[in-house]
C-alpha cells in the first residue's frame, strides 16, 4: 500500500543523513515527498540522540580494556578441530565398512562409561540371540559385569554397573552377589522383598572409595531344589481342609536365628533351610527353571518351600485366574502369595497348578481367620512383617506365640 | 551475496593480519576503535549498565577467540562485530521480542512552538528517547540504531542483521513509522496531562 518510491526516498534520505546532510538537504530532493518525509526523518534522527554519554561509554571501555588485555594474553586454547559434516558422514561410513568384529573386538574391555562400553554390550546382546539366550553365555556374560565391576572398584572409578546373579545377606544392608559386596538400603523398593538365594538384578554404583552401592534391585526368583518334595499335607484338597504343615518342616518350630548352613536340594527329606530368621523356605511345587546352583557361600544354600499356616489350602489356578486377583480374593498381598508359595517368576502360572492360599478363597476371606496381625487386602506396604510372622505361623494360631520364638520381621538378618 | 567492502580504514585489514598473528596492539586498536559502537549497540537495548559492560565484553572476548581459531573476520571488522554482538543480545534475551513499559509520569510536558509533534520529539531527553526505542521490537531497534545511530549503510546493515536490503528498507520504513507512533502517544499523553 506504501508507496514503493516513498520507501526508496525515504531510505536514500537516510543515508544522506549518514553523509552529514542536512533533512532539508533531502527534502529538496524529494520534494514530493517533503510532508511525509520531515516527520520521519526526526524520528528516525531521535535515535541518534538515544546515545549513552560518552563518560559512560569511556568508563565502560576502560574497565573492559583489562579484561580484554587479559585475555589477550592468555595462552591460546588447544584447537579444537570442529567436524564438519562431510568428515562426519566419511567416519560413519568408515566406521560401518570396519568389521563389527573389530569393533566390538576393540570394545571387549571396555568398562562401563567406557565410549565403547556400549559396543559391548550390544555385541553380547547379538550373541545371545544368536546363540538363543544359552544360559552358559549369560551366565559368561553375567560374570562379564562382575569382572567389570572389580576393576571399577579397584580402579576407584565411579560408574553404573548392572549386576545379575544370587545374593546373600551379610546383614542389615550388606550383601553379597559372587564376590562382591554391596550396600543395600534397607529402604529401596523391593528391598524388603529380598532374601538370601533370591536371584536379582541390581543397578548399582560404584564410588572412588571402591565401595559398591546399589540404586536398584529386582528380585529375580528364588532357587529351587531340584527335586520335588514329598511333603505334601496328607488331606484332600477342599477348601475347608486343614492342611498340615509338613512334619518334618515344622522345624519351623526352630526358627533360626541365624543363618544356617542350608542343606543341598539334593536330599529328599524335607529341608528346612533358613539363611534369615524365620526364613523357612520349603520346596515347591511348581518346579522353576531357575539355576538351583547354590552360590559358593555356604549359608546361602536355600530351597523354598511354600510354607502356609494351617488353614491355607490347596488351590488349582483356573483359567481366567491372575495371582494378584487370586491374592486380592484371598485378602492377601500379592508378594505373600508369591513368597509363600515360592513363586518367582508371577508370569508363568498354568492352569491346574497348584498354590497354598488362604482357606476360603473363593470368597474374600475373613483376615481374622488367620489371626494374622492386621492383615487387611491388600495392603502391599505392610507385607514384611506380616509376612515373615505369617510364615512362622504353620502351627496352629494359637500356637504361634511359641513357634514365633524368633522376631521374623525382615530386619533381623543374619 | 556481494559484501561490499565498507569504507573502513583500508589499513583495517593490515590491524587484522598482524592481530591474527597476536599482535596484542593491533588487537588493542581494534578494541579502542571499535568499542563505543558496539557498546552504543548493546547499552540501547540492556538496562542493566553493568551487564551491558559484560555483553561487550563478550563481543570482544569471542574476537579473541576466533583470531585463536578458524573463524577469524580478514574484512569487514565492523559488521562481524555488530553481527557477534547482535547474536549476544539475542542469546541474552532469547528470541522474544522485549517490551518494556513505561511510566507517563517519566515523559516531560511538549513544547507549544512550531510543530508540536517535532518540537515534542526535540524535547525529548535522551533517557525518554531510549524508552521509546525499547518499546520497539528488536528488529525496529537494531534497524534504527545500525541505520541512524550507527549510520551504517543499508548492505551492511542487511549483512549484519541477515536480511535483504529490500527487507531492511521495509523495516527501517516501519520502524520508524511505528516510533512516532509510540512517541504521538506520549505526546498526547503529556498534552492532555
Amino acid at each position: 500500500m506504501v508507496d514503493r518510491d516513498l520507501i526508496d526516498a525515504f531510505n536514500e534520505c537516510i543515508d544522506l543523513l549518514a553523509a552529514g546532510q542536512s533533512i532539508d538537504d533531502c527534502l529538496r530532493r524529494y520534494p514530493q515527498y517533503a510532508d511525509v518525509l520531515r516527520p520521519m526523518l526526526e524520528a528516525g534522527l531521535l535515535a541518534r540522540r538515544a546515545q549513552v554519554s560518552p563518560t559512560e561509554t569511556a568508563d565502560a571501555q576502560a574497565r573492559g580494556r583489562a579484561r580484554f588485555q587479559d585475555a589477550l594474553r592468555k595462552p591460546a586454547p588447544p584447537r579444537v578441530y570442529r567436524l564438519s559434516w562431510a568428515r562426519l558422514a566419511a567416519g560413519v561410513l568408515l566406521v560401518f565398512m570396519l568389521s563389527s568384529v573389530g569393533i566390538s573386538l576393540a570394545a571387549q574391555d571396555s568398562l562401563p562409561g567406557d565410549p565403547l562400553y556400549n559396543v559391548k554390550r550390544l555385541t553380547e546382546s547379538v550373541q545371545l540371540v544368536i546363540s538363543g539366550s544359552s544360559p552358559t553365555l549369560q551366565a559368561a556374560f553375567e560374570e562379564r559385569r562382575i569382572a567389570e565391576t572389580h576393576t571399577l572398584l579397584a580402579l576407584g572409578r565411579e560408574a553404573q554397573v548392572t549386576l545379575e546373579g544370587v545374593i546373600t545377606q551379610i546383614d542389615e544392608a550388606t550383601w553379597q552377589l559372587a564376590d562382591l559386596q554391596i550396600q543395600i538400603d534397607p529402604t529401596l523398593p523391593d528391598a524388603v522383598l529380598i532374601q538370601s538365594a533370591d536371584r536379582v538384578m541390581i543397578n548399582a554404583r560404584t564410588t572412588r572409595q571402591g565401595t559398591l552401592i546399589a540404586e536398584t534391585i529386582r528380585l529375580l526368583g528364588r532357587t529351587q531344589p531340584q527335586t520335588l518334595p514329598t511333603v505334601r499335607p496328607s488331606t484332600t484338597l477342599t477348601h475347608t481342609a486343614t492342611v498340615l504343615p509338613t512334619a518334618t518342616s515344622t522345624s519351623t518350630a526352630s526358627p533360626t536365628t541365624s543363618p544356617t548352613p542350608t542343606s543341598r536340594p539334593a536330599s529328599a527329606t524335607p529341608r528346612t533351610v533358613s539363611s534369615t530368621p524365620g526364613q523357612r523356605i520349603l520346596a515347591t511345587a511348581p518346579p522353576n527353571a531357575l539355576s538351583t546352583v547354590a552360590p559358593p557361600s555356604p549359608t546361602s544354600v536355600v530351597t523354598c518351600l511354600p510354607q502356609h499356616p494351617d488353614d491355607w489350602i490347596e488351590y488349582s489356578i483356573q483359567s481366567g485366574d491372575t495371582l494378584s486377583n487370586l491374592a486380592q480374593r484371598s485378602g492377601i498381598t500379592l508378594e505373600r502369595l508369591l513368597r509363600v508359595n515360592c513363586i518367582t517368576n508371577a508370569d508363568i502360572i498354568r492352569v491346574g497348578q497348584r498354590i497354598y492360599l488362604p482357606g476360603g478363597t473363593t470368597s474374600p476371606s475373613t483376615p481374622d481367620v488367620r489371626t494374622e496381625p492386621t492383615r487387611q487386602p491388600p495392603a502391599p506396604t505392610q507385607i514384611e512383617q506380616n509376612n515373615t510372622e505369617q510364615r512362622n505361623n504353620d502351627v496352629t494360631p494359637q500356637s504361634r506365640p511359641a513357634s514365633s520364638a524368633t522376631p521374623a520381621s525382615r530386619g533381623n538378618r543374619g | 551475496m556481494l559484501v561490499i567492502i565498507l569504507p573502513d580504514i583500508p589499513a583495517e585489514d593490515q590491524l587484522l593480519v598482524r592481530a591474527r598473528q597476536n599482535d596484542e596492539s593491533a588487537m588493542l586498536q581494534i578494541y579502542d576503535y571499535y568499542f563505543p559502537p558496539i557498546f552504543q549497540f548493546i547499552r540501547l537495548r540492556v538496562d542493566d549498565q553493568q551487564q551491558a559492560e559484560d555483553l561487550a565484553s563478550d563481543v570482544f572476548l569471542k574476537l579473541v577467540q576466533a583470531m585463536h581459531g578458524r573463524n577469524a573476520p580478514t574484512h569487514s571488522l565492523r559488521g562481524w562485530l555488530f553481527r557477534v554482538a547482535r547474536n549476544v543480545l539475542h542469546d541474552y534475551y532469547g528470541k522474544e521480542k522485549k517490551f518494556t513499559t513505561t511510566t507517563l509520569e517519566e515523559w516531560l510536558p511538549a513544547p507549544t512552538s512550531g510543530d508540536p509533534e517535532i518540537q515534542f520529539m526535540r524535547s525529548l531527553s535522551v533517557e525518554r528517547m531510549r524508552h521509546a526505542l525499547k518499546m520497539l521490537a528488536t528488529d525496529q531497534q537494531e534497524v534504527l540504531i545500525l541505520r541512524f545511530g550507527q549510520t551504517l549503510s543499508l548492505q551492511e546493515t542487511a549483512d549484519i542483521m541477515g536480511k535483504s536490503l529490500s527487507a531492511v528498507k521495509s523495516l527501517q520504513f516501519r520502524a520508524v513509522n511505528t516510533l512516532r507512533g509510540i512517541l504521538g502517544d506520549m505526546h498526547m499523553e503529556n498534552a492532555n496531562g
